[in-house]
């Protein structure tokens, strides 16, 4: 047997082999780093997204701890309120209270509003008619655990009225606003317009869900763009969902 | 000198490129996604139940678990999956009733129901409310107002009125002693058929027991209250004992029926809670004692305290689309607080009803029951992801015990007949680890007895020490 001839022959082989593999291998990691780096576009690339689907930020994004507290919550009830669903009490002013100025306004609910001082008031939420002051737990608001004002023009029509007491919280690793953002952006559930789309408020919050015997109270995401709200959970495992709200 | 120097490179650079090719081809193994995570997000749809259980009409869900046949004196049971059952719920659900008015009895009465006609007998699992009735008989509202009288409904009872020609039904409320009686609209002749086509079950035949010693039937007791009736068999009554391999519903089927998204991922609690929020739907599973709770929306129907139809219609028709009933399950348990109705289905497996091993108060999510509850615009539905498949892993043949057996094991234990609201023959469900170390669910054949408190004892077959004490719960 030519021992010689046949390795050469192994060599030309091998090498045609090797440059295969090669080939093979290089475009494999091409595609792996394209995709690693799309998943993490949104991240480093926000700003080009930005500009490219024409969107404004009219605030820089929040920076955001990387864990919170989820919590159990039951509704706060209230023996004097009239009750207008599972979570929501009401009280009607007949006749309506008159207020001379935004501070006898404040003066006037902050007597009528059981736990007063754990509620801020939210622009955002608010119409001309209608103010709305979000319960906050800890710094972040729950959005849908609020008080709702009822105006005519300087008169307090009526109020209607949530409040959670939380009974258990549970740690939460949070997930990226960038990452959020660029998704959201991405998502096509954005308002289709020519004009530049802005985003009025980027935030962090809680959304109260009802659960098995009581509440769950869950972080989300909230972009706050043309009167809608686009609602985002929060949680790291990259959710998709996005809830789109009317304000109103 | 030069060749043998040439041969060795060659071989060397051979070796190089062989070992080369290796590392390659490990590399590219390596870095090659592997397929799941390839695969595309659709998932096909698996439905979770049997088909056969998820076609049923309204009365299929809401009819009593036992029929008791009295025929000339011979009492019996008929239950769901016996010869002539479903034909005669049908046959029920489809009566119209009229002349309803309220009733005085004396011992001939009771004597002609007990001894010299034939009749059907409605029993359900406990006292039942007027309009958790009107779920299963033909009830408009002016039907229940005729029976307002009536606090609870303990039994109904059919039975011929030769004279007339006439099937006459009797709505009685046993713990006030009342009766109120109405017409039917169903042919004698046909009421009779059931009687004359199937044969009577040879072992099953029951002794009717007066629960304050007072027969109804016996003029001495002309001028006392009638007495509410506990029916055993005069025999030891034969009954399977069952072991199922249970089935598992998988989570990502429930959360693709109940949402309309495809993807949707949940926050996972360290209280090993996975909350699914999506769309005003929350579905919540709690991994550590398997069930899950989902909250959605309801719509809003012509639905009143008197008319419960709607609101189970749609109940059954959403449970219906995920093939979520699996197996006979019937309305057990209305509950109504405020504007919260809460309805418990019971499965009934092998014709007789099952009960969770465990405290009847407040009771764990099992098998053994789905749950609704509906308010306004919401609903919640509850329910247990293990399910007992159509065939069991192993049977035995056991034995209750006779109605000596049963008074004498009451008497023992210190419950007196007067507190029983009825007594009839159930499962005990549980988990057992059989030797291969693999979990299973047995079924355990039980007398269950249930007491005018609300409590609930249950009586263990022969085999399991049912004649002596050992077995109470």
């Amino acid at each position: 047997m030519d021992w010689s001839r046949a390795k050469t022959i192994l060599i030309i082989a091998f090498i045609l082999l090797d440059l295969l593999l090669g080939f093979q291998l290089y475009t494999t990691m091409q595609k792996k780093s394209q995709y690693m780096t799309s998943n993490i576009t949104e991240n480093t690339n926000l700003q080009a997204l930005l500009t490219k689907y024409q969107v404004k930020l009219e605030q820089p994004l929040p920076s955001s701890p990387k864990q919170v507290m989820a919590f159990k919550a039951k509704i706060t009830s209230l023996n004097d309120w009239d009750q207008k669903g599972a979570e929501v009490y009401q009280k009607t002013f007949k006749p309506p209270i008159v207020f001379k100025d935004e501070k006898h306004r404040t003066q006037l609910l902050q007597k009528e509003i059981p736990k007063f001082q754990d509620y801020v008031y939210s622009e955002n939420d608010s119409t001309a008619n209608k103010l709305v002051y979000l319960q906050m737990k800890g710094d972040q608001p729950i959005y849908n655990s609020q008080f709702m004002v009822h105006l005519e023009q300087n008169k307090l029509k009526s109020i209607e009225l949530t409040h959670y007491q939380t009974t258990q919280s549970f740690p939460i690793t949070l997930s990226d606003v960038n990452n959020t953002l660029a998704h959201l952006i991405q998502s096509g559930k954005l308002p289709k317009s020519t004009s530049p789309i802005t985003i009025k408020e980027a935030s962090l919050g809680y959304w109260a869900y009802p659960t098995a015997d009581e509440q769950t109270i869950l972080p989300v995401w909230r972009f706050y763009i043309n009167d809608h709200f686009y609602l985002i959970p929060a949680n790291d495992q990259q959710s998709k969902n996005v809830e789109v709200l009317k304000k109103g | 000198m030069k060749d043998k120097w040439l041969e060795n490179v060659k071989t060397g650079v051979l070796v190089v490129l062989v070992l080369l090719s290796f590392v390659l081809t490990g590399s590219l193994w390596y870095m090659t996604p592997a397929y799941e995570e390839k695969q595309d997000l659709y998932r096909p749809l698996h439905y979770i139940g049997d088909l056969k259980y998820n076609q049923k009409q309204l009365y299929q869900l809401t009819s009593p678990p036992y029929l008791l046949m009295h025929q000339m004196g011979t009492h019996y049971w008929l239950k769901p999956g016996d010869q002539g059952y479903d034909e005669s719920i049908e046959m029920l659900a489809k009566m119209e009733m009229s002349y309803y008015h309220e009733l005085k009895t004396d011992a001939n009465d009771w004597k002609y129901l007990f001894q010299q006609t034939n009749g059907i007998e409605l029993s359900f699992l406990q006292d039942i409310q007027i309009n958790t009735l009107a779920t299963f008989l033909q009830m408009e509202e002016e039907d229940q107002e005729s029976l307002k009288n009536l606090k609870v409904i303990s039994r109904v009872w059919l039975f011929p009125d030769p004279q007339m020609k006439q099937v006459n039904v009797w709505f009685i409320d046993d713990s006030a002693a009342r009766i109120i009686q109405a017409t039917t609209n169903i042919p004698i002749f046909q009421f009779e058929q059931k009687f004359s086509q199937d044969p009577i079950p040879s072992t099953q035949k029951l002794e009717p027991i007066a629960i304050n010693g007072k027969a109804p039937w016996d003029p001495a007791n002309n001028n006392t209250p009638f007495s509410r009736i506990l029916y055993l068999p005069t025999q030891s009554m034969p009954i399977q004992k069952f072991i199922y391999q249970p089935s598992n519903i998988a989570i990502d089927d429930m959360k693709q029926f109940l949402f309309s998204v495809d993807n949707i991922t949940p926050t996972e609690l360290n209280n090993g809670e996975l909350v699914y929020a999506y769309d005003r739907r929350t579905l919540t599973y709690n991994k550590k004692d398997d069930y899950v709770v989902y909250i959605g929306p309801m719509p809003e129907l012509a639905d009143s305290e008197k008319n419960l139809k709607p609101s189970l219609e749609h109940l059954n028709k959403f449970l219906s689309d995920h093939r979520g009933w699996t197996g006979d399950y019937l309305l057990d348990d209305v509950y109504l607080n405020g504007n919260v109705y809460r309805y418990t289905f019971r499965l009934i497996k092998q014709g007789y009803p099952v009960f969770w091993k465990g405290p009847s108060e407040q009771p764990k999510q099992y098998l053994d029951t789905i749950q609704f509850q509906t308010e306004k615009a919401e609903k919640k539905y509850q329910r247990y992801m293990y399910f007992l498949p159509e065939e069991p892993a192993n049977v035995t043949e056991e034995e209750l015990l006779d109605r000596k057996g049963v008074l004498d094991y009451l008497s023992k234990a210190k419950i007196s007949l007067e507190k029983i609201e009825r007594i009839y023959p159930g499962y005990q469900a549980n988990w057992i680890t059989n030797s291969k170390k693999e979990k299973q669910i047995i079924l355990e054949p039980v007398w269950v007895v249930k007491t005018l408190n609300g409590k609930q004892e249950l009586i263990p077959s022969l085999a399991e020490g049912g004649n002596d004490q050992n077995g109470l719960e």
